[in-house]
Parts: C-alpha cells; sequence; structure tokens
C-alpha cells in the first residue's frame, strides 16, 4: 500500500497528467458552464453551502468545545438538568425555527422560483426553436433533427448516433425516450440532466452559448456497459451549424434506406 | 404453546392487529397499482378487451362471505359442523379461482395480455396465495373443533385466525368490487 | 396495558438448544450479530473491490483478484463490477445494517431495558431469524449462478431489473431473498412493537423508555408499515420476470400494451425513504442514550427528542418524491415533495440541539462508546446538511446520480449507522459477554475508521460535485472526469485505510471474547442506572429474578442530592429529590 503523503506531494499517480491530490481539491469545480442558466444551479449550490457552513462550524463548536470544556477533569459536578425549562424549550425551538426558516424556506423559495421560471418553462408553440429527438438504448444514444423543413418523420430528417450538435443562442429542446431500459440524459456542462424512460416521453430545454465539444453521460444505471454510454455534444455557432445541417441533410439523403425512420421511433410533438 | 399459557389474550390480539395493518399495505400497494393503470388508460378495460363477465368474481364472492360468515358461526358457539363447512367454503373458493383462470385462458387473457391481464392474474394469484395460507392455519385450528374443552382452551388461536380469514374476505370484496365491478 | 408476568425459561440443556433452536432473545440477537458482522465482512471487501476499480483502473485486485477472475488476470470485469456495487449495497442494508443495530440490539436491548423476560413472542422472534437466514441463502445463492447475480444496483429499477435488461435467474434470487428477508424484518417488528406495549415494567411509561427503546421500537413501526409495500413491488417484480406479466414492462419489450416502469420507483421510494429512517432510528436512539450517560447528566429534552423521532418518522412517508426528481413528475408534485422534504430539518435540528445540550456543562466521560457517539452527531450532521443540496430540486438536477449522492447517503445511513453500531458494541459488550472490550483498540479502531470514513464519503462528495456519476465502471472514459483522478485515488486510499482499521475490531473483538482471561467487570461497568445493569453481566437467561418496578426516568445523573456514593440511580430506584 502507498502512503497517504507520496499521494499527497506525487503528481501523476494513475495518468501522468494529473497535479495531485491538494491541486485537484483547490481547484475542485464542476465541469465548465457553457449554458444561459447553468450559473442558477450553480448560485444556489454555493449559497446553500454559505449556509452550511454556518451551522457546520456551530456543530463543530459545540461538539469539539464541550467536551474539552466539560471533560470529565475540568467539570467533575455535572449540571443537573432534564432540558424541560422554558427557556430551554423556547431556546431548543428558536434553532429548529430559524433552520428551516433561514436555510430550507430560502432555499426552496429560490429553487422553486428557478424551477418553475427557468427550468419548466418551456419555449412557446412559435418560439423559433432546436428540436432534437432523443432515443437511448443499450448503450448508446440517437439524435434526430427535424432538417429544413421543421417537421420530424419527413424525408429529410438527420439522425446522428452518439453525435449532438447544437448552435448557440437559440433555445434547444429535447424531447426523449427510452428503447429498452431507464437511462439519464446528462449534460454535466449544462448542469441538468433528465430521465429517458421506455413508454413515456419526457423533455428538457438548454441554452448554450460556448462553441466546442463537451461530454454527455447517461447517469442512470443501465446495464454493464452503462459507463460507455457516452456522447458527444459539439456547439457551433449558427452559421456554422447551418452547414453542418444542411451537408447532414445531404449525405443523409444519399444513402436512402429502405425502412423510414418513423418505423422505429418519432412520436408527436407536445407542441 | 405451554409457554405462552400466561398471556392475556389481547397480547396477542395487539399483535395480529399489526400483522392486518402489514397485509392491509401489501394489498393497499396493490390497488395503488391498479389506481394508476386505470387512472392513466385512455378507455378500461383497454382496446381489444372486453368486459369480463361477473359469474366467477362474483360466485367467489358468494362463497368467500358464506364461509366467514360460517367460522363467524364457529367462533360464537364452536363445533365441527360450521368449522367443516369453512374449510369446504374455502377449498371451494380456490377450486372457482381456478376455473376462473381456466375461463380467462379461454377468453384468450393471458397473464402477459398487457396490464389489463397482469393486473387480474397479479391480483387473483396474491389473494389466492394468501387463501392457500389461511387454509393451512385453519388445519391448524382443525383440532379445536374436536371438543368443548379444546374449543374454549384456545379462543385465542381461533380468533386470530378467524382475524385472518375475514380480512381476506374483505380484501376479496373490495378486489370484486373495485377491479370487477367497477 | 395489562403487564403480565412471563415464565422463565427452562434452562437450554443441548448445543442445539442453547444455541441453534432457541428462543431466548439474547441469544437470537447474537445470532443477528454474528450474521451482521459476517455480511459486513462481504459488503465491505465488496466495497473495497468497487473502489479498487475506481481508485486503480486496470490494475488486478491484489491477493484475492487472481483467484476470483483468471480470465483477465484479476481485473475485476466490467459486469462483475456492476454485480458488485448492487450487492453491496443489497447486502449492508438489509443484511448488515438491519440485523445487526435492529435484529441484534432490538432483540438484546429491548426485554433488557423495558424489564421483561423475554419478546412477547419467542416462537416468532426464532422463526424470524430462520427466516432471514433462508434470505441469507438466497441473496449469496445468485452469486454463483451461471450469469452472475443481480446488477442492476440496489433499487433494481426496471425495465433493468426485468428480463429485458438482466435475464439471469441471479436478479430473480434477488427480488425473492428481499422479499423473503423483508417478511423476517415484519414478523420481527410486530414482535417488538408488541413487546413494547405489553411488557413494559410496571412503573414504566412511553417517556420513562430508554430512547434506544424508542428508536428500535418507531423503526419497528415504520418497518411493519412499510417493508410490506416493496414486498408487493418485489411479488409484481417476480411476476414480471417469471409469469410474463407486464406492470413494469414498457417500450420495444412491451409486445402487448405497455407498463409504467416508473410505477416501481414510486413503490420503491414510498418503501425506500422511511427505510432509510428505518436504518437511523436505532442509531439515534442509541446515541440519544449513550451521550446522556457518558455525560453523566439527564438526556437535554428527552421527551422532545422522543417526539422529534416520532415527526421525523411521520414526515418521512411524505417526502419520498425528492428520489424521482428526475423523472420529470409534475411540477406541482415536485414543488409539493421538495417543501415537505425540507420540514424535516425542524426536528433534525431540534434533534441536534438536544443531542449538543445534553453535553453542555456535563461531565463527560471520554469512553470508547461516547467517542463513537461524537462520530455519529459528526457524520450524521454533515450527511444531513448534505441533504439539502439534493431536497432542493434544481441543484439536484445536477447532483442526482452523482456521487454526491452517494457520499450524502453513506455519511447519513452507512458512516452514522456503522459508527452507531460500533458504539452499541462498545456499550452493551460487557452485558452480552461478560467481558470487556480493550479500550485502547478501540481508540485506534475508533480514530482510523473516522479518519478512513471522511476520507471516502467527503471525497465522494467532492467527486459528485465534480459532475462524477455514479456507478461508472471507468471514469477515464470521460474527459470532464479526468481531473477528479487524483480525488478518486485519495477514496480508494482512504477506503482501504477505513478497512485496515476493521482489523483492530475483529482482533480486539475476537481476543477479548475468547483468549481475554480477564475478570467479569461486574453488573454495571458504566455505571449507568437502566434496567440491564441491574442484572449480572453476562445476562442470565431469565433476566430479571424478579420484574423490576420502576420508579425514574432512564438517565437519572449527576443529581445533586444523591447521597448513596453514587453519581447515578437505578430506575428502580424512588427519584431522590432535595
Amino acid at each position: 500500500m502507498f502512503s497517504l503523503l507520496e499521494l499527497l506531494v506525487s503528481p501523476a499517480m494513475a495518468t501522468g497528467t494529473n497535479k495531485g491530490l491538494l491541486h485537484s481539491i483547490l481547484h475542485l469545480a464542476p465541469p465548465e458552464d457553457i449554458s444561459e442558466h447553468g450559473h442558477l444551479i450553480d448560485w444556489l449550490f454555493n449559497y446553500t453551502t454559505n449556509l452550511n457552513i454556518l451551522f457546520l462550524v456551530l456543530l463543530l463548536v459545540c461538539l469539539f468545545g464541550f467536551p474539552f470544556l466539560y471533560s470529565r477533569r475540568k467539570n467533575p459536578k455535572p449540571y443537573y438538568t432534564y432540558g424541560n425549562k422554558k427557556k430551554q424549550i423556547i431556546f431548543v425551538t428558536l434553532i429548529g425555527v430559524a433552520v428551516f426558516l433561514f436555510i430550507d424556506l430560502n432555499i426552496t423559495r429560490i429553487s422553486n422560483d428557478d424551477y418553475i421560471n427557468v427550468f419548466m418553462n418551456f419555449p412557446d408553440k412559435d418560439e423559433d426553436v432546436e428540436k432534437v429527438e432523443v432515443l437511448a438504448q443499450q448503450w448508446m444514444w440517437s439524435f434526430r433533427y427535424a432538417g429544413q423543413d421543421g417537421k420530424f418523420n419527413t424525408d429529410d430528417d438527420v439522425i446522428t448516433i452518439n453525435d449532438l450538435r447544437v448552435p448557440t443562442g437559440k433555445k434547444i429542446v429535447f424531447q426523449m425516450i427510452s428503447k429498452d431500459v431507464i437511462h439519464s440524459f446528462f449534460l454535466p456542462n449544462t448542469r441538468r440532466k433528465v430521465d429517458a424512460i421506455p413508454g413515456r416521453i419526457t423533455r428538457m430545454w438548454v441554452n448554450v452559448n460556448k462553441p466546442g465539444v463537451y461530454d454527455i453521460a447517461c447517469a442512470e444505471m443501465c446495464g454493464t456497459y452503462h459507463y460507455r454510454m457516452q456522447a458527444k455534444m459539439t456547439v457551433y455557432d449558427p452559421q456554422e451549424y447551418n452547414n453542418w445541417l444542411v451537408e447532414a441533410q445531404k449525405k443523409s439523403s444519399e444513402q436512402k434506406e429502405i425502412l423510414t425512420a418513423d418505423m422505429f421511433w418519432g412520436w408527436k410533438w407536445n407542441y | 404453546m405451554d409457554r405462552n399459557q400466561a398471556m392475556p389474550a389481547e397480547v396477542s390480539n395487539i399483535a395480529m392487529v399489526f400483522t392486518l395493518v402489514s397485509f392491509t399495505m401489501l394489498f393497499a400497494t396493490l390497488f395503488l397499482t391498479f389506481a394508476i393503470f386505470r387512472l392513466t388508460a385512455e378507455a378500461w378495460p383497454p382496446f381489444g378487451v372486453e368486459k369480463l363477465s361477473l359469474f366467477y368474481p362474483g360466485l367467489s364472492t358468494v362463497v368467500i362471505a358464506l364461509s366467514s360468515l360460517t367460522y363467524w358461526r364457529f367462533e360464537k358457539s364452536g363445533g365441527p359442523r360450521w368449522f367443516g363447512m369453512t374449510l369446504a367454503l374455502g377449498l371451494a373458493f380456490l377450486g372457482l379461482q381456478l376455473k376462473f383462470w381456466a375461463f380467462l385462458k379461454t377468453l384468450g387473457i393471458f397473464a402477459s395480455t398487457g396490464t389489463f391481464g397482469s393486473l387480474i392474474y397479479g391480483f387473483t394469484w396474491i389473494h389466492a396465495a394468501h387463501v392457500l395460507a389461511a387454509l393451512a392455519l385453519l388445519l391448524w385450528v382443525l383440532p379445536t373443533a374436536r371438543s368443548r374443552e379444546s374449543f374454549e382452551g384456545h379462543s385465542i388461536r381461533i380468533r386470530n385466525v378467524g382475524m385472518f380469514w375475514h380480512f381476506l374476505g374483505i380484501v376479496w370484496f373490495l378486489i370484486f368490487l373495485i377491479i370487477f365491478v367497477l | 396495558m395489562a403487564f403480565y408476568e412471563q415464565h422463565a425459561h427452562p434452562k437450554p440443556k443441548t448445543f442445539i438448544s442453547k444455541y441453534i433452536i432457541s428462543y431466548d432473545h439474547k441469544v437470537i440477537g447474537k445470532q443477528f450479530l454474528w450474521s451482521g458482522i459476517f455480511f459486513l465482512f462481504v459488503g465491505g471487501l465488496m466495497a473495497l473491490m468497487i473502489r479498487w476499480s475506481l481508485g486503480n483502473a486496470g490494475e488486478p485486485f491484489p491477493i484475492i483478484g487472481p483467484l476470483m477472475f483468471p480470465e483477465t488476470g484479476g481485473i475485476i470485469p466490467p459486469d462483475v463490477y456492476a454485480m458488485l456495487f448492487t450487492m453491496h449495497g443489497t447486502i449492508m442494508i438489509f443484511w448488515a445494517i438491519t440485523p445487526i443495530l435492529i435484529g441484534a440490539f432490538g432483540n438484546f436491548c429491548i426485554p433488557l431495558m423495558i424489564g421483561c423476560r423475554d419478546m412477547a413472542f419467542p416462537t416468532l422472534n426464532m422463526l424470524s431469524f430462520w427466516t432471514f437466514f433462508l434470505a441469507s441463502i438466497f441473496i449469496l445463492a445468485g452469486l454463483f449462478t451461471p450469469l452472475g447475480a443481480a446488477a442492476g444496483g440496489w433499487t433494481s429499477y426496471p425495465t433493468l431489473s426485468t428480463l429485458v435488461g438482466s435475464p439471469g435467474i441471479g436478479q430473480t434470487l434477488w427480488t425473492l431473498a428481499i422479499f423473503i428477508t423483508g417478511a423476517s424484518s415484519t414478523m420481527g417488528a410486530i414482535n417488538y412493537i408488541t413487546t413494547v406495549i405489553v411488557l413494559r415494567a410496571p412503573g414504566m411509561g412511553y417517556f420513562d423508555m430508554p430512547l434506544t427503546i424508542w428508536g428500535i421500537w418507531l423503526t419497528s413501526i415504520l418497518n411493519a408499515i412499510f417493508l410490506p409495500v416493496l414486498g408487493a413491488g418485489c411479488l409484481l417484480l417476480i411476476f414480471d420476470r417469471v409469469m410474463g406479466t407486464h406492470f413494469f414492462l414498457a417500450g420495444a419489450a412491451a409486445t402487448t400494451g405497455s407498463g409504467d416502469p416508473v410505477l416501481f420507483q414510486h413503490v420503491f421510494w414510498i418503501f425506500g425513504h422511511p427505510e432509510v429512517y428505518i436504518l437511523i432510528l436505532p442509531a439515534w436512539g442509541i446515541v440519544s442514550d449513550v451521550l446522556a450517560f457518558f455525560s453523566r447528566k439527564p438526556a437535554f429534552g428527552a421527551k422532545a427528542t422522543a417526539l422529534c423521532m416520532t415527526t421525523i418518522s411521520v414526515l418521512s412517508i411524505l417526502v419520498y418524491g425528492h428520489h424521482m426528481f428526475t423523472t420529470q413528475m409534475s411540477p406541482l408534485l415536485t414543488q409539493t415533495f421538495m417543501t415537505l422534504t425540507m420540514t424535516i430539518s425542524i426536528p433534525s435540528s431540534i434533534l441536534f440541539a438536544n443531542w449538543l445540550g445534553t453535553l453542555w456543562k456535563g461531565s463527560i466521560r471520554m469512553n470508547s462508546p461516547m467517542l463513537f457517539a461524537l462520530g455519529v452527531v459528526f457524520v450524521f450532521g454533515l450527511g444531513g446538511l448534505t441533504g439539502l443540496y439534493l431536497g432542493t430540486v434544481t441543484t439536484d438536477l445536477f447532483l442526482h446520480d452523482t456521487y454526491f449522492v452517494v457520499g450524502h447517503f453513506h455519511y447519513t445511513m452507512a458512516a452514522s449507522v456503522l459508527l452507531g453500531g460500533y458504539c452499541a458494541i462498545y456499550f452493551w459488550f460487557p452485558k452480552m459477554f461478560g467481558k470487556m472490550l480493550n479500550e485502547k483498540l478501540a481508540y485506534v479502531h475508533f480514530f482510523i475508521t473516522f479518519i478512513g470514513l471522511n476520507g471516502v464519503f467527503g471525497g465522494m462528495l467532492l467527486i459528485g460535485y465534480g459532475g462524477m456519476h455514479r456507478r461508472i465502471f471507468n471514469p477515464f472514459v470521460y474527459d470532464f472526469l479526468e481531473k477528479l483522478m487524483p480525488i478518486n485515488n485519495f477514496v480508494t486510499v482512504s477506503a482501504l485505510i477505513m478497512g485496515f482499521g476493521q482489523l483492530f475490531f475483529v482482533a480486539n473483538f475476537v481476543y477479548t471474547l475468547f483468549f481475554d482471561k480477564q475478570e467479569n467487570p461486574g453488573d454495571n461497568p458504566w455505571e449507568v442506572g437502566t434496567l440491564e445493569w441491574t442484572i449480572p453481566s453476562p445476562a442470565p437467561s431469565y433476566n430479571f429474578r424478579e420484574i423490576p418496578v420502576v420508579k425514574c426516568g432512564p438517565h437519572e445523573m449527576g443529581n445533586p442530592n444523591l447521597t448513596n456514593g453514587r453519581d447515578f440511580q437505578y430506575q428502580t430506584e424512588e427519584l431522590v429529590k432535595a
């Protein structure tokens, strides 16, 4: 067994590219945020953390302070009390109520607002959005785009496998379903995930703003190769995206398949 | 059972009540399952399945109600006659269930026939398994029907088995009402 | 309720009647303890194998690896990895924590602490153990089937756990085993509930019961109510697997009509959330008592503590939906569950305030049980606070199914229950076996365990915050997880350290029990006033020669009016007043 100390100081434990534990902890952060609303989640996380630290410090001070202050040697005669005095009951209840009011209701309210007003606030019917259908199965993701005509189940649909391409500056709406077991569509860079469930459609919308290539993962246990159920998300700026879509459409109409896509998947859009 | 001689009747009564609470939760979960499928379905019974005839379920309801009644008489006055009738009616109930399953198969409804078949078979299987267990418990009561002394000496046992038997009757009545009639 | 005096058992004579088919609650408790420790070892070994795969991906597992996986040269393959984390979760929850805290200490403590000779139904008690034993055979048998054990995670969500995702017999055996062990726990629970209601010694009101009994009692009530819910879910799952029904099948596999896989999640978590409290309540009770005993003063707000535990038990029924935020329930349900979840923090923080109030101005003795109890307060505090992130829906959108969740629930139900279990073992060992465990080894055991487990579970919180999702065999697949590898390594090293620390416990336990020739520590080595310390150690088979009459509460310590040279008084003594 190797020593903790070695681990702390030595860089490159496993891959040769890592910078050691301390560096890793000090620079710990969630994956880069590329979405417009991911910062809401990050902000709430940090806010909760600050409140938590307050209470944790209080707990630690009491937990380590009391055994030190009131050790058998220092305080041989304990204070005989039941905690049933009025003053004590009020004090304890105050703590409970304070925690509830200042932490819980606070973050519940913020989270609620975000959830209803942002994350669950799907774009209107006539808003110009990019629609993507996601089909999850063991162990791959298929994505389908409506193509130029904006309608699914037509000849110009584009289907990609494990390869999601989206434009910046436009809301992207996903509707997804699973073919076999429950999966979960996890975009770490937008802080979002939603389960893909056989037999029911789930939805999610995000808005990304940073071009690049990012990971997509399956977050719900879906079998032996769950860990390999990975896809890539390429974020383009709108012009590049259009170029790609035209190109992809051309390719897909060249390789006309005998069976049309809607025999396998496809569903009515909810709006 | 000499070990428990000192135990007052209400002790085992309390335990029996909690046991029945447990069983209630088991069946309540099944009814929850039914409710969810029933409420989310567009049509019930689902497309392609006809509404079942109430003949076998109705007959089963009558039989199990009678068996509860006879057991209740047995609890009150004892005697092998009422007990024998309970036992016979219990067996008849199981027989009816077998007939019912055969009848479903002639209709082309199998356990794998969508949620409808699953629910009907799932409910009746679980209930029938409990009735089978209750029949085994009745055999445990059997010796007490022999004589007056043994009847009076085992009042706790007779009462607890009775509670379970009546409970299964009530559950069957709910199944009949909710799944077959509604 | 009518108290009645039970007959003392006839003293068992043969080996079988003494140790195997025993009606004695103390022997059954020890049977549960031994099985629990055995499964704790099995589950712990599985945990180490899981950690090894994550921290040292691609390296053979030392020593036993090459024996178990000769085809890969000792490297744990991904399918085995899935079995490992599934079985680790299942075994730890249903076969380690449940038997140790509820089976062993529930059995051992209830009659001794409420002052009766045995459980209300000794035969049911024995059946409960042997049903558990049968379930153990089923769960272990899964490991030796051709396609291996269950591998769908301990939650076994369909459709992964139906034939669609796991065709092997292992999953069926798993489901059956859960059903049977559920039946066993329900039997035990009904027995415990009745015993506590009926057999409390004369004079003992509900609030004169030690808080340990409160914890175990509430646990039993939750068990009796909610295990059948899981039982029903298991039955339907078995029907889906064996009889061809369509309860949970949907998607391509559902050829005739569609079931609903999310239904199982509802059923599972209606049980599953109370289960969390089922596991932790006994530990809370034990900790509340031990903190008072070793602070040498009455438990601060004992009545409030008992009522808080009751409130939490009731609330636990109403909040299960927070496990399912990502399945996209209706926003209204989501909001409701989030708000209800948050209300749990009121009783929880009162509970913490009471614990700290107990320590306040005490005369604290740092014996091994006290150390472990303080450890529980710390880890449960951290676990509870991290729960806030998961109860709020937006942060849960990111953290759900990441290692943050793993770290959180290990803090709340693994770390605190483990430390609570050790606390109970160190505390009641003298009453069980008539010997004291070595305090020095206990100290070493505590500090290594405590440092190790904070490394493991704290590290998991960090990794989860970094975005690593659960149940993945090899995190190297993802680019964004690469920077977390040093922490992953650190967690693995911490796990090995923690595992190493348990050797001190095993050594201590085995040495004290079989080789140590120490003197009997006497009836009451900890100088505590509850009923079990009024009788000889180890407890005789009839427990109490005379059924005690209770005259005061369980934590009467530090009373300045005491004149008998002790700083505590037994529950059988009249409360000393000025």
